[in-house]
């Protein structure tokens, strides 16, 4: 006993924090509702548990294996429950487990936390450790050895934590050495094992162990650290040693864990132990487990000649998990910030829907698709509010008017604090309304006077010039345009561009009770009509129900008309003898709902289609489609015009087919606009006849005098 | 006879009794909370590569860092890194409105920063072969939805229960063990949802 060195040093395993998230939470609560700004020391308990073998599991590939985990001191929610909590004084807690009471300073500021004397801190604890081994009230409670400590700073507006653990271990005046490791199974019988593991549950962290003679009794008892001199110095058996042991967080086959360090600087201090047996009590599932388990260490500890009268050097703050001395952090974002809550459950809902209804739903394609709606009334609220709940996050407003007071009762982004003072411009105070309904979209508002033909003032041009380009610009930046203005001339230009840049075009205007719902025809490409030439948007699946295999030998359907295409006017000035709220408020109020929920739901189907805007509308049939006829893609069919008529409260699906000599989407049109962009644009706007004659459409008036086809609901 | 919810979770407590005891003895065990809720802790899994947030955490982490530095110490032992560690917790819990258990489960590091969807998702994927995927996705991994813990009241996520009762109906039908009890069976399908977390032995119901 006199030359122990050549026996190595015994290391103990570490312990590793462990916050649960409940923890972080009422931290949180507790700064708000109770600390305030006050930054005194709390108590706080944490809890371990002897290490359970089945708790350490890893996959490695497909290969599940055991590896031993982290020796676990973890705090939760109940870390902030009263100290007086009779419970867990006793030092046991109902599943086994262990407490440890803490101390926590929580400041204020992160510069509070940097600033923070944590040797100081540090020393306290060690000082108030080494003051309970000498008192001998670590003897009556023995969790007063496993004192820790916990600094935080939470940043509550970023929803972050910044956390250091300490765990303050004295240490020894010279190296512990280890003489023996056994597994518990090598030293005691199972029956000793079996009384060991019942007795532990009843006395605590730490322990005494009396074994009577291993020849003849096979007898083992757990006793309190209070019977030491019942236990100890009347133990005849054997060669007088100590056998001591304590729950054990940690696995390591060959290490103890970290509390058993203040315990040994207990034995030694207060009982002058210089070799001691200690059993590292750890939990094993069953018999068969060959995985690690309780082990038995015969140790030799120096001892001093004269007992120091300060507290011993200490360690123990954590490492960070690139094992330096530094705080740790924890991101609680996604369980806290209220807008990434929202994020989740929305996205999550809309994943709801497509896992019952519709596996092939494109979520992430309808989710990037980014709307550009040119009116921000009636049927823009409405629109908005529908692509929203199908989770479309990029939105853009356009209007130049600015709420009035017969506004919000019609248009549900608007309240009536929008209509003071004037009124807010409405694709701003829309555009608000949206990211207050649902913070993670992102929404914009223009100020924006669409240029109209008919509509020309002569001081104005380089407003229009410039106008002409804004919106140009906008329709490229977007996948989808809806046309939602309450004039018909003001959607010539959006059409336009539209068609001319290739993008999705809905169209909706309302009749007093009737209304309009139309995709545009998309630009045909000059190669072929098959649907992989197509370039916006891309379908991402090729068709899984491939419905006739004749599409190629067939010649292509003949391209899609759009809102202007069945007209023998060119739009004009329709605005100047009636004011824009006479026109407004003369349809049926639920009608724009109608409307905007159908726009919406045509652009869905069109993104779920597989070939996206080129899909063919339904072929005409004798009599309406039936509800139960089958449709060839799961959300049905991809018409290209429905009127709805709410006086008989039915939907008609027409199909019509692009004019070649139409004011807004015919070849000449656009071949114009291509060469000469705003300046085409302007010569339209201010001469009322320029598109007429360019397009062909006087000389059609002049041939087919009076003739009126009459298709759009809006007009009359 | 429609039978009462009270009645309804007493059979639930009944059969997860039973069913902590079988996998005390597959040595998988389960705890129970409360009357309607058993609860099982699952550590260590493989962590999963959160980049961004680990970046920034790392380089916040050096930015504190101070001229700490403690006594030479020849006790301690050199641990290999222990970040790895991920928590995933699983709670059963009875619920009486749709009167089936519904899983909760939530995923977190060490500082309790919790796993989003993804995450977990990359973490039970683990290196699982084509066929389990397919049945995962049948049996609704992706129908997962996010709601206050009942009883925690945080976010967890939660497999929902819309179908669990028509699931558990087909099991009842398919099943000639009368110790198999509907719980029994439905947690069986879970453990395959979310193989190869050790949910449960599933060698135990191959059986
Ligand atoms: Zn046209």
């Amino acid at each position: 006993m006199s030359t122990p060195d050549h026996h190595p040093i015994l290391q103990f395993d570490p312990l590793s924090s462990a916050v649960d998230p409940t923890f972080w939470h009422a931290l949180s609560r507790n700064k708000i509702e109770v600390y305030r700004l006050d930054d005194a020391a709390r108590a706080i308990t944490g809890y371990y548990a002897p290490y359970h073998a089945a708790s350490g599991h890893q996959q490695r590939g497909a290969v599940s294996q055991l590896v031993v985990g982290a020796a676990r001191l973890a705090v939760t929610a109940q870390s902030f429950d009263s100290e007086d909590d009779s419970n867990s004084r006793k030092g046991m807690n109902g599943g086994g487990g262990v407490v440890a009471p803490g101390v926590l300073y929580n400041t204020n500021t992160i510069e509070e936390f940097k600033k923070l004397d944590k040797s100081a801190v540090f020393a306290q604890v060690a000082d108030r450790i080494w003051e309970s081994i000498t008192s001998g009230a670590a003897v009556a409670d023995p969790t007063l050895l496993t004192r820790f400590i916990l600094l935080t700073f939470a940043d509550l507006k970023k929803y972050k934590f910044w956390y250091w653990f300490g765990f303050p271990a004295l240490l020894p005046f010279a190296p512990v050495r280890v003489r023996a490791v056994r597994p518990v199974r090598e030293v005691w019988s199972a029956r000793q094992v079996e009384a060991l593991r019942t007795g532990v549950r009843g006395v605590g962290p730490f322990f005494l162990v009396k074994v009577a003679s291993a020849d003849d009794d096979d007898t083992l008892s757990v006793r309190g650290l209070g019977e030491w001199d019942e236990v100890v110095r009347h133990d005849e058996s054997g060669d007088g040693g100590v056998t001591v042991g304590f729950v054990d967080p940690s696995g390591q086959p060959a290490h103890p864990g970290w509390p058993l360090r203040n315990f040994l600087i207990l034995l030694q201090t207060r009982w002058k132990v210089d070799a001691v047996r200690v059993v590292c009590y750890r939990e094993t599932l069953s018999s068969t487990t060959t995985t690690p388990t309780s082990i038995v260490l015969d140790l030799t500890l120096p001892t001093p000649s004269t007992t120091p009268t300060t507290t011993p050097k200490c360690v123990g703050w954590e490492k960070n998990s690139m094992a330096k001395l530094s705080p740790r952090s924890a991101d609680l974002g996604p369980l806290m910030d209220p807008r990434q809550l929202a994020d989740t459950a929305v996205d999550l809902n809309l994943k709801l829907m497509r896992w019952r209804i519709v596996p092939t739903l494109q979520l992430e394609k309808i989710a990037t698709t980014k709307c550009l709606l040119v009116g921000s009334g009636t049927l823009g609220c409405h629109v908005a509010r529908t692509l929203l709940a199908w989770g479309v996050r990029h939105i853009t407003f356009i209007d130049n008017g600015t709420v009035s007071f017969s506004n919000p009762v019609r248009q549900p982004l608007f309240t009536f604090d929008d209509c003071l003072h004037g009124g807010r411009p409405k694709a701003q105070a829309a555009a608000d309304a949206l990211k207050r309904i649902f913070p993670g979209v992102h929404a914009t508002g223009i100020n924006l006077a669409i240029p109209m033909p008919g509509h020309y003032v002569p001081s104005a041009r380089d407003a229009t010039t410039s106008a002409v380009e804004r919106l140009t610009a906008l329709v490229e930046m977007h996948d989808a345009v809806f046309l939602l203005t309450d004039s018909r001339e003001s959607r010539w230009l959006p059409t336009l561009l539209g068609k001319s840049l290739g993008k999705i075009v809905i169209n909706s205007a309302l009749g007093f009770d009737t209304f309009l719902v139309m995709r545009h025809g998309m630009r045909q490409c000059a190669s072929s009509a098959s649907s992989s030439s197509h370039p916006t948007p891309t379908p991402s699946e090729p068709a899984t129900t491939t419905t006739t295999t004749t599409t190629r030998t067939t010649p292509p359907p003949p391209a899609l008309g759009c809102y202007f295409c069945n007209d023998v006017v060119a739009p004009a000035d329709s605005l100047s003898d009636r004011t824009l709220d006479q026109q407004c408020t003369v349809t049926r109020p639920g009608l724009s709902s109608l409307a905007s929920a159908t726009a919406v739901e045509l652009l869905i189907s069109i993104l779920n289609h597989p070939l996206g805007p080129n899909a063919a509308p339904p072929p005409p049939t004798p009599t309406p489609p039936h509800p139960s006829d089958p449709t060839p893609t799961p959300l049905g069919l991809v018409p290209h015009q429905i009127r709805g008529f709410l006086t008989h409260y039915t939907h008609l699906l027409v199909t019509g087919h692009a004019y070649d000599k139409c004011t807004a989407c015919s070849p000449t049109v656009l071949e114009l606009y291509a060469a000469h962009g705003a300046a085409f644009v302007l010569d339209a706007i201010e001469d009322p006849t320029y598109l007429e004659r360019v397009t062909g459409l006087k000389q059609m008036q002049m041939a087919t005098e009076h003739l009126d086809l009459e298709w759009d609901v809006e007009d009359e | 006879m429609v039978p009462d919810g009270d009645s309804l979770s007493a059979k639930f407590q009944a059969d997860a009794l039973s069913y902590l005891e079988t996998s005390r003895s597959s040595n998988n065990p389960w705890t129970l909370v409360n009357h309607c809720q058993i609860v099982k802790t699952i550590f260590n899994v493989v962590r999963v590569c959160r980049e961004e947030t680990q970046s920034g955490v790392l380089s916040q982490g050096e930015e504190l860092a101070e001229e700490m530095h403690e006594e030479h110490d020849l006790g301690a032992l050199p641990c290999s890194s222990r970040d790895q560690d991920v928590n995933v917790e699983f709670h059963v819990i009875y619920s009486q409105t749709w009167q089936v258990p519904v899983m909760y489960f939530s995923a977190w590091t060490a500082s309790g920063s919790p796993l989003s969807l993804d995450e977990l998702k990359a973490v039970i994927k683990g290196g699982l072969p084509e066929i389990d995927e397919q049945f995962r996705t049948e049996y609704g991994m992706p129908v997962v939805s996010q709601q206050d813990h009942p009883v925690l009241g945080v976010p967890f996520f939660t497999i929902h229960p819309c179908q669990t009762a028509a699931l558990l109906k087909e099991l009842t039908a398919k099943s000639n063990d009368p110790a198999l009890t509907p719980l029994m069976s439905w947690m069986s399908v879970m453990g395959t949802v979310f193989h190869p977390l050790p949910l449960i032995n599933l060698s135990y119901f191959q059986r």
